[in-house]
């Protein structure tokens, strides 16, 4: 095993106990954690046996082991932009509408008072 | 007829009262005008001056944007039963003497939405060149995505009947409102006409106003949101 697949190793076991972590303090789902742990499961296979990302590329018809990691990398890299963005686009509709209730709530208290 | 004046405004404290004394106190076919002003998170005085100057004041706390304060407006006049919205700005680029053309055409039952238009008679103020150009890109742009054919996308001067505001959805909170409008008045099939107004570039509109080059980022999101829809 060489330098980077033991510092890679850590890293991974470091980011899945964190997310086990929250799926403890139910701050994330089981589903979450599924997606997560395959995804780490991956990396940890891959970061010990780096032959097998030859292989699966030679399967696929993607030249080098390595040129797989990093297309499969950007594509989850995208969807989890994507994921994020679409989030926080709800977020964003969700306050407004949110501030749009309270606005009209408010007009209505005053108007009674008068 | 019962008519509300929606007025959007963010931080204009300098300009919501000489805009409120200027609207009109009566119109023809109209027996009742309620000025509203949204006031969306200032951090001046806007919505305590509005109250002064009598208008109904709806408080966003925060700051939403422009398209999502004048859907705030639109809810509530259709929730009280207003037959008629305009929309006017804050800022004193609008005229309140163009009010009156405006309405005449949806309260005759005519159309459902007027349009207020800069390039059509009437003129812009000291509108720079520049200004123009990226108006005259809207007009193109919108006719090939929304197949509506305007010579004005951006003007905020615009009046509806309460079955056009049941009808448009507004979803974007931001400036890409204008051109939402548009897209729905397209799509959902109401009539429509322009009427030309006037609109004043002033020193104190053009240091509060628009970059021109939020156009693209305008675009961009129209563009996004026909996609996904
Ligand atoms: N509610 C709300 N209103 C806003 C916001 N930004 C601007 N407005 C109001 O919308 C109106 C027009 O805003 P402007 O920024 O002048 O936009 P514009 O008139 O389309 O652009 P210019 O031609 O550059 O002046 C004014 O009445 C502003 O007070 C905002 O974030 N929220
Ligand atoms: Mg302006």
């Amino acid at each position: 095993m060489n330098l980077f697949s033991f510092f890679g190793l850590i890293f991974v076991i470091f980011a899945w106990s964190r997310a086990f972590n929250r799926v403890r303090t139910k701050l994330m789902s089981w589903r979450e954690f599924l997606f997560w742990s395959v995804i780490w499961c991956t990396a940890v296979v891959i970061l010990i046996w780096p032959s097998y990302s030859t292989k699966l590329a030679s399967y696929i018809g993607i030249g080098r082991g390595a040129d797989v990691i990093v297309y499969f990398s950007l594509l989850l890299i995208f969807y989890l932009l994507y994921r994020i963005y679409a989030y926080i686009d709800t977020i964003e509709r969700d306050i407004t509408k949110l501030v749009r209730v309270m606005a009209v709530e408010r007009q209505n208290v005053k108007s009674k008072k008068l | 007829m019962k008519l509300a004046i929606v007025i959007a405004a963010y931080n204009e404290e300098n300009s919501i009262h000489s805009t409120l004394s200027s609207l009109p106190k009566k119109l023809d076919g109209i027996n009742c005008i309620v000025p509203i002003v949204v006031d969306d998170g200032s951090t001046d005085r806007t919505g305590e001056l509005a109250e002064e100057a009598g208008a109904q004041v709806l408080t966003h706390l925060i700051n939403r944007g422009q398209g999502a304060a004048l859907k705030t407006g639109f809810d509530y006049a259709v929730k009280y039963g207003y037959d008629l919205v305009v929309t006017f700005d804050a800022d004193g680029q609008h005229q309140s003497e163009d009010i009156p053309a405006l309405i005449r055409p949806i309260v005759d039952g005519k159309v459902e939405v007027t349009l207020g238009s800069r390039f059509k008679g009437k003129k812009a103020i000291n509108m720079s060149y520049s200004r123009k150009i990226v108006l005259l890109i809207g007009v193109i742009f919108t006719r090939l995505i929304s197949r509506i054919s305007v010579t004005d996308t951006h003007n905020g001067l615009r009046a509806f009947s309460r079955k056009a505001l049941q009808t448009i959805e507004l979803m974007q909170d931001k400036m890409e409102h204008a051109s939402e409008i548009l897209d729905q008045i397209s799509r959902h099939k109401l009539s429509f006409m322009e009427v030309p107004v006037t609109i004043k570039y002033s020193d104190y509109s053009l240091q509060k106003g628009q970059r021109s080059s939020q156009a693209l980022k305008i675009a961009l999101t129209i563009l996004f949101y026909k996609m996904v829809r």
